[in-house]
C-alpha cells in the first residue's frame, strides 16, 4: 500500500463499534471504574456514616489513623499473610501430590476424580456454613470426635488459639481441588518422552518427579500459585465472615474482613476504603513480582 | 559379551495383538535394524527391550541376564528417541551428566566423561546451551551423547534420524555407524527407511504386522527377498512385480509376450525384477520384450524410466551416460536376476 492512498474510514464509522459496545462498557465501567474512583474519594475524605457532619479532605489523617495510630491494620496484615502463605503452601503440596496420583492410571480413577473437585464447586458461603457446623462445640462432628477423645465442648472456632486453624482447614478443603485441577492439566500437557529418557538414564520414579517433571511444570506452578495467592488474599472473605466474622476478638480478621467491618460495622468508610486500596496495591505488586519470576531466571 | 536375546515376545494392547510372536538374537557388537512400515510394531518391540512397555509374554535377555522383570534403569541400556527427548530445562552438560549424577559419581569423573563424550560428538561448544537453543542436528548429537555417557551394554535407537533433513540424515547415518563400530556396542535400530537399514546394518529384520518377514544381511535381503513384501520394501525404485502364467519353460505376460526361463514353474507366479537389473536397448534380441517408454525421470546419476510391456507397467533404471533409444525400445530380463513369488502367500518360490 502506498503511503498517500491509505483509506481511512470517516470518524463516525470508526466510532461505530464503540456504539455497539456501549451497553457492556457502561455496565463494566459502573461496576469497576466507578467503585474504584469512589473508594479513592472515600479514602481521601472523612466519611463516617454515623457522623455525617464530619467531612472534607483528610488523606494524611486517614493514613495516620489506619497505619500508625492503632496496631489493628498490621495485626490484620499479619493474619492475612499467615493465612495466605499457609493455605497456598498446603494447597500447593496437596494439589501437586493429588495431581501426580491422578496422573497415573489406575482403575476407578475417572470415577473418583469428580468427587475430589466437588468442594471447589460449592459457594464459599455454603462451605463456611458447613464448616461452622462441623466445628460447632455442641453438636458439630469434629467436636464430637474431640469429645470421644475426652475434650468436652471444644469449639475450634471459638478459641483464639485455634480459630485461624479452622479457617485454614476450610480453605484448604475448598481450594485444594483447584490446585489439583491446574497441576493435573499442567502434568498432562507435558511430553512423556523426557520421563522415559530419564527412566532409561536410571532415575527412580521419585527422581523423575523431582528432577524432570517438577522443573518442566515450573510455569504452571507459578501461575497456579499466583492465582491462588491473589485469590486467597482478597477472596477469603465470605468463608471467614460466615465462620467467625473475624473473631474471636480479631484473630481471624484478615484485611478483607477488616475492610468490611470498618465500613459496614463501624461505618468508618474512609478506613475501609484505605484498607481495601492497600490490598489492591499489594495485589498489583504480587502480580508484578510473580510475573517477573514467571519469565524465569536462568539456572546455571 | 552383550548379546541381546528376544524370545517368543508377544504383545497385546487390550484385544489388539501387535506382536504375535517375535524372536531375535543379536550378537555382541552387532548392529541390527528393525525395518518395517509405520505401525508394524517396531517401536513397541524396542520399548519392550528397553523396559518402557510391558510384554504380554516372552523373555528379554541382555548380556546373558534375563531382564524381563527389571525396570529400564536396571537393564544397562541406552535409548535414543525419535524426538530426542532431551530434558528441556537442563543445559546440554546436565543432560549428558544426569545419568551419572543419579549414580552419584564424583563431580570430576562426571566432568571428565562429559568432556570426552562432547569431544567425540563435537558438541563441546554447546555444553552451556539448553535444548531449545539447539538445531535439530545438534539435539540429535546431544541425545546420542547422553546415550553413550554410561557405556551401556546396548543401544536402542527409535527412528533417530527421521526428524532431520535429508542431507543431515545421510551424514548422521555414517556417523552413527562409525560411532557404533568404534564403541562396539550392540545396537537395535528401528527405522522405516530402507536406505538407513541397508547402509548401516550388519543384519536387517524386516517386519510386517509385528511378524518377521525376513532376517538377513542387507545384500541377502536385497538379492533374495523372502516375500513380495520384502521385495517391494527394499530397494529404490521398487522392484517390478508382474503376475505371469507359466507354460513349460516360458513365462507368459498378460500381453501375450513370452519369456523363456531356465526354471520349471507351475501355474501362475509373480515375477519380480529390480529396475536396475533390466537391460534396455534399441535392438530386439532373442528373449527380449518390446518396451514402450512413457515417462523419464532424470536423477543425474541415472534415469528412471517408466514404461510398459503391453499393458504391464515396468520401471527401468538406466545409466545416465548412455543415450536412450529413440524408437522401438526393448528390454531383456536377465535370468539370474529374476525372482519368483507365490501369488497367494507372497512367499519366495525356492
Ligand atoms: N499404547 C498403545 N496402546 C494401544 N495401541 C498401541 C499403543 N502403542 C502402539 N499401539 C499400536 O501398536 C501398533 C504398533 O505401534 P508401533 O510399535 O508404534 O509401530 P511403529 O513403531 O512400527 O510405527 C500400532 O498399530 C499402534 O497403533
Ligand atoms: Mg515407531
Amino acid at each position: 500500500m502506498s503511503g498517500e492512498q491509505v483509506y481511512r474510514a470517516p470518524l463516525h464509522r470508526r466510532l461505530r463499534p464503540l456504539y455497539f459496545l456501549s451497553p457492556t462498557l457502561l455496565i463494566l465501567l459502573s461496576v469497576t471504574l466507578f467503585p474504584l474512583i469512589y473508594s479513592l474519594y472515600l479514602a481521601t475524605h472523612t466519611v463516617i456514616l454515623t457522623n455525617p457532619m464530619l467531612s472534607g479532605w483528610s488523606l494524611q489523617d486517614n493514613l495516620r489513623e489506619v497505619f500508625l495510630e492503632s496496631p489493628e491494620y498490621w495485626e490484620s496484615f499479619a493474619t492475612t499473610l499467615i493465612l495466605v502463605v499457609t493455605v497456598v503452601s498446603i494447597e500447593f503440596v496437596l494439589g501437586l501430590m493429588l495431581a501426580y496420583f491422578f496422573y497415573n492410571n489406575f482403575t476407578g480413577r475417572d470415577f473418583i476424580f469428580p468427587f475430589f473437585l466437588m468442594p471447589m464447586m460449592l459457594t464459599p458461603v455454603v462451605v463456611g456454613t458447613i464448616w461452622r457446623f462441623l466445628f460447632n462445640g455442641e453438636f458439630g462432628l469434629i467436636a464430637g470426635l474431640l469429645k470421644a477423645m475426652g475434650v468436652v465442648n471444644y469449639s475450634i472456632l471459638n478459641e483464639p488459639s485455634t480459630a485461624l486453624v479452622g479457617i485454614i482447614i476450610a480453605d484448604v478443603w475448598q481450594w485444594t481441588p483447584f490446585m489439583l485441577l491446574l497441576m493435573l492439566a499442567g502434568m498432562r500437557a507435558l511430553p512423556t518422552s523426557p520421563f522415559e529418557a530419564a527412566q532409561v538414564d536410571g532415575a527412580s520414579r521419585f527422581q523423575i518427579f523431582r528432577d524432570i517433571m517438577l522443573p518442566m511444570m515450573k510455569p504452571v506452578i507459578v501461575i497456579a500459585v499466583l492465582i491462588r495467592m491473589i485469590d486467597a488474599f482478597n477472596r477469603t472473605f465470605d468463608t471467614i465472615y460466615i465462620m467467625t466474622n473475624g473473631g474471636p476478638g480479631r484473630v481471624t480478621e484478615t484485611l478483607a474482613v477488616m475492610a468490611f467491618r470498618s465500613s459496614f460495622e463501624y461505618f468508618f468508610m474512609h478506613q475501609g476504603a484505605i484498607v481495601a486500596l492497600s490490598m489492591l496495591v499489594i495485589i498489583i505488586i504480587m502480580t508484578k513480582v510473580l510475573g517477573r519470576f514467571m519469565a524465569g531466571p536462568r539456572e546455571d | 559379551m552383550a548379546s541381546i536375546d528376544i524370545r517368543n515376545l508377544r504383545k497385546k494392547f487390550g484385544d489388539l495383538e501387535v506382536i504375535p510372536g517375535f524372536s531375535l538374537h543379536a550378537e555382541d557388537r552387532e548392529f541390527i535394524s528393525l525395518l518395517g512400515p509405520s505401525g508394524c510394531g517396531k517401536s513397541t518391540i524396542l520399548r519392550i527391550v528397553a523396559g518402557l512397555e510391558e510384554l504380554t509374554s516372552g523373555d528379554v535377555v541382555i548380556a546373558g541376564r534375563n531382564v524381563t522383570a527389571l525396570e529400564p534403569k536396571d537393564r544397562d541400556i541406552a535409548m535414543v528417541f525419535q524426538n530426542y527427548a532431551l530434558y528441556p530445562h537442563k543445559s546440554v552438560f546436565e543432560n549428558l551428566a544426569y545419568g551419572l549424577r543419579i549414580r552419584k559419581r564424583p563431580e570430576d569423573e562426571i566432568r571428565k566423561r562429559v568432556t570426552e563424550v562432547s569431544e567425540l560428538l563435537q558438541i563441546q561448544q554447546l555444553l552451556q546451551r539448553r535444548p531449545a537453543q539447539l538445531s535439530g542436528g545438534q539435539q540429535q548429537r546431544v541425545a546420542m551423547g547422553r546415550a553413550i555417557m554410561r557405556e551401556p551394554a546396548a543401544f536402542l535407537f527409535d527412528e533417530p534420524l527421521s526428524n532431520l533433513d535429508a542431507k543431515l540424515r545421510n551424514h548422521m547415518r555414517v556417523e552413527i555407524r562409525q560411532l557404533q563400530q568404534r564403541l562396539g556396542i550392540t545396537t537395535l535400530y528401528v527405522t522405516h527407511d530402507q536406505v538407513e537399514a541397508m547402509t548401516m546394518s550388519d543384519r536387517i529384520v524386516v517386519l510386517n504386522h509385528g511378524m518377521i518377514e525376513q532376517i538377513g544381511k542387507p545384500l541377502e535381503i536385497y538379492e533374495t527377498p523372502a516375500s513380495i513384501f520384502v521385495a517391494t520394501f527394499i530397494g529404490s525404485p521398487a522392484m517390478n512385480l508382474v503376475r505371469v502364467r507359466t507354460d513349460g519353460n516360458a513365462l507368459v505376460f498378460p500381453s501375450g509376450d513370452r519369456l523363456s526361463v531356465e526354471r520349471q514353474l507351475q501355474g501362475d507366479v509373480v515375477l519380480g525384477i529390480r529396475p536396475e537389473r533390466i537391460k534396455l536397448s534399441a535392438s530386439k534380441s532373442e528373449n527380449s520384450l518390446p518396451f514402450e517408454i512413457v515417462l523419464v525421470e532424470e536423477l543425474g546419476a541415472q534415469k528412471i524410466i517408466h514404461g510398459r510391456i503391453g499393458a504391464t507397467e515396468m520401471t527401468v533404471a538406466f545409466p545416465e551416460d548412455v543415450p536412450l533409444p529413440t524408437n522401438g525400445a526393448s528390454v531383456s530380463l536377465p535370468g539370474n536376476y529374476l525372482h519368483f513369488f507365490d501369488p497367494e502367500s507372497g512367499k519366495r518360490l525356492a
